[in-house]
């Protein structure tokens, strides 16, 4: 039985993504910033060069990331570390850390918006994909998070926030080894995946836990190789364009 | 502890001498008269109840949402106010992610006391059942950027963003006119808060003899 074309509430196909936008130097204060945002999720992300020392637990011959998650209301929760967590281990491959050992970067992510309406999401299967720089020989990491996510309210948050956080570090000028972009795929429960859900299409996907056939995994997959590349270019563009006006610091 | 001094800015001493010396013939550091403000900037978002303020270098956004609780005993029939102010490590590597310093919790304080004790928000209107159920308002103040005068740049945010939040309608309904309906916001349409004033924030910073505002 193969999966259908399913129709979604906004309008797009399956494998159309919302509107990026991404702007850069945003913040003073920050040595990097970067403002992305793809339809409504829109997601702050401010980096603090490396500062010295590192925490007890860290590798002191590496440099460590710091990750603090800013959720637009409410208190910190395991949501929020959750997400921490995530966000550090994918930057932590991202960055060169042997560069500069014994020193922390902070990362500090700030949800600026979410679909609004707090629903319980479904299921989650996020792409995270990690493409090399030269983009002539595109071989892709796969990092594959299946995620469960019973009452998180914005699964997609996560792929925003890494995008922008891969952005901000590019804006502060910290090393990194290749440029991270990530996006969230979905599965419907008549077996179609379907890029960049909104908080309301997470409604509408079934409750099944574990229970994907392979087919529709490597599906997923393919749909968000392909998808990546294109926010890959969309990312390198605009570090493209605003790469000359930032030398100096002014408003 | 040595990495948080690490992160503070210290001034140097020329600077600290140079900025008393300038303000004393009436110069700011960045060109500006003694009593001007820098240029201000408010964007609001595409929900209600969430606005950015940018006065110069300076960045605070504000969120607000509402929450249907059970009144205070002494108040049965007021609805209740809270701010919740987050200084982010974003804003400046001195602040500590977790708990709020002493400059967090009395800014979060000067804004509650301005809004709550001036009676700029209604909060009769907020009640839904006396005794029972009221709507609490939360706002949520986010430091993004300390480029100083976060007082009165928080406010402007806390304004700008109880003006335009919107709470659901709701009414009682149902069998025997006791179940509680919260309407959606695509049946009927949200209602504003009322808001009587507008109570504003201005900070002066004193040197020396004179009087000069920041």
């Amino acid at each position: 039985m193969a999966p259908m074309e399913v129709d979604r509430a906004d309008g797009r196909t399956s494998n159309q993504l919302r509107p990026l936008s991404c702007t850069r130097n945003v913040l003073h204060r920050a040595h990097g910033s970067a403002r992305w945002s793809q339809g409504d999720t829109i997601v702050l992300a401010a980096v603090f060069g490396p500062k010295a020392g590192t925490k007890k637990e860290e590798n002191p011959e590496k440099a460590s990331i710091e990750v603090i998650w800013k959720p637009k209301t409410g208190l910190i929760g395991k949501v929020e570390k959750e997400y921490e967590m995530i966000l550090k281990r994918t930057l932590q491959s991202v960055c060169l850390l042997t560069i500069h050992p014994n020193t922390t970067t902070s990362v500090i992510v700030q949800v600026v918006g979410d679909d609004d309406r707090p629903e319980l999401s479904l299921i989650q299967l996020e792409v995270q994909m990690i493409i090399k720089n030269n983009s002539s020989i595109i071989r892709a990491f796969l990092a594959l998070r299946i995620t469960h996510v019973m009452g998180l309210r914005t699964p997609q948050l996560l792929p925003c926030a890494i995008n922008a956080s891969c952005a901000a570090l590019a804006d502060a000028g910290i090393p990194l080894k290749y440029l991270a972009v990530a996006i969230c795929c979905g599965l419907t429960g008549s077996r179609s995946v379907i890029l960049d859900p909104t908080k309301i299409e997470e409604k509408v996907f079934s409750y099944s836990c574990m229970l994907y056939l392979l087919v529709d995994y490597f599906n997923c997959l393919d749909r968000g190789y392909a998808a990546c590349a294109k926010i890959s270019e969309f990312l390198r563009r605009s570090m493209e364009s605003q790469a000359p006006s930032d030398l100096t610091k002014t408003t | 502890m040595e990495q948080r001094l690490a992160n503070t800015w210290q001034m140097t001493v020329n600077e600290r001498k140079f900025i008393e010396m300038a303000l004393a013939a009436d110069l700011r550091v960045d060109d500006r008269g003694p009593f001007d403000y820098r240029p201000c900037t408010i964007t609001f978002g595409r929900v209600g109840g969430s606005s950015e303020v940018q006065l110069g270098e300076t960045r605070v956004m504000s969120y607000v949402t509402s929450q249907l609780v059970q009144p205070y005993r002494d108040r049965p029939n007021e609805g209740t106010l809270s701010i919740f102010t987050e200084f982010s490590p974003m804003a400046d590597p001195a602040f500590e992610a977790g708990r709020p310093g002493e400059f967090a919790i009395e800014l979060g304080r000067i804004v509650d006391r301005g809004l709550r004790e001036s009676g700029a928000v209604d909060m009769e209107s907020l009640c839904v059942v006396v005794g029972k159920l009221v709507w609490s308002i939360r706002v949520d103040l986010h430091i993004l950027d300390n480029g100083g005068n976060l007082i009165d740049a928080a406010n402007i945010a806390a304004l700008a963003s109880l003006l335009t939040f919107r709470r659901p309608e709701c009414t009682l309904g149902g069998d025997d006119n006791h179940e509680l309906i919260i309407h959606d916001i695509e049946d009927r349409e949200p209602l504003p808060l009322i808001i009587h004033h507008l109570p504003v924030a201005v900070t002066f910073a004193v040197f020396g003899e004179g009087n000069i505002m920041v």
